[in-house]
């Protein structure tokens, strides 16, 4: 397999698995303390990125600041999850590989020390603040 | 460069490459100039092992596929919780051959470029 169309394949199942798992929780009436997280289950403590479905459902109910509470990163997946599946689609379709070439950019941009310490430290800052919540 | 001295470098690196990348890398090895052979040694290879202790140890924050310079996956991985898990778990059996795969890349960038 190329490395394009690993690339794909891994940002498609990713999107998809995200939109399948949205849609299961929001039909399931949400028991809480249940989680799949494996960090949170081994540790005890939430991973950077727990919450994130919880505040993905409070933004589609509308709920924003509640939403920016419980995980800010809920909208960086939101964001994603529309922006993403699209994009795939797009390129599949026109056969190009505008995302590919965007992806490659992207990661050039992410090895500069100007953009991932501040991106380090905004990470564990949130990770922190999970902790701190007890999500 | 000195056949001799390239099968000692292949020996003591061995684990460093996949077993079907060695032939090659030998042959091309075998072409390049003698002066490169200091550079060749103080490459700094990354070691399989590692990063499978890294992902077994810290999959979830996806700090192995940073190590190896994925780092757009590495975010990925990382706003993701793991991949959903799934893919912390595929990771675990695929990370020590994308080390692999790594290194050749390194060498070819580094020090076979211009041979």
């Amino acid at each position: 397999m190329s490395k394009q169309v690993k690339l794909y394949f891994i940002f498609f199942a990713l999107s998809l698995t995200g939109i399948a798992w949205l849609l299961f929780e929001q039909m399931t009436p949400h028991a809480a303390g249940t989680s799949l997280c494996l960090f949170k289950l081994a540790t005890g403590i939430p991973c950077p990125s727990c919450g994130t479905t919880s505040s993905l459902i409070l933004v589609l109910r509308g709920e924003f600041a509640n939403a920016f509470l419980v995980n800010p990163l809920g909208y960086v997946a939101g964001l994603a999850l529309v922006v993403f599946p699209l994009w795939l689609l797009r390129d599949l379709l026109m056969k190009e590989i505008s995302f590919f070439k965007a992806y490659t950019s992207a990661e050039q941009l992410l090895r500069k020390k100007v953009i991932f310490i501040p991106g380090i430290l905004i990470i564990l800052f949130n990770w922190y603040w999970s902790i701190v919540k007890m999500i | 460069m000195d056949s001799s001295k390239v099968d000692m470098y292949i020996m003591a690196n061995a684990k460093f490459f996949e077993g079907h990348q060695i032939p090659a890398l030998r042959d091309r090895l075998l072409k390049m100039d003698d002066s490169k052979f200091i550079l060749l040694q103080t490459l700094n290879l990354k070691d399989p092992t590692t990063i499978l202790i890294v992902s077994l140890l810290a999959g979830p924050l996806a700090i192995d596929r940073f190590m190896l310079g994925d780092t757009g996956l590495g975010v990925a991985k990382l706003l993701t919780c793991g991949g959903f898990m799934v893919w912390t778990i595929v990771d675990y059996f695929l990370v020590m051959g994308r080390a692999r795969e790594v290194n050749l890349e390194i060498i070819n960038n580094s020090v076979l470029l211009n041979t």
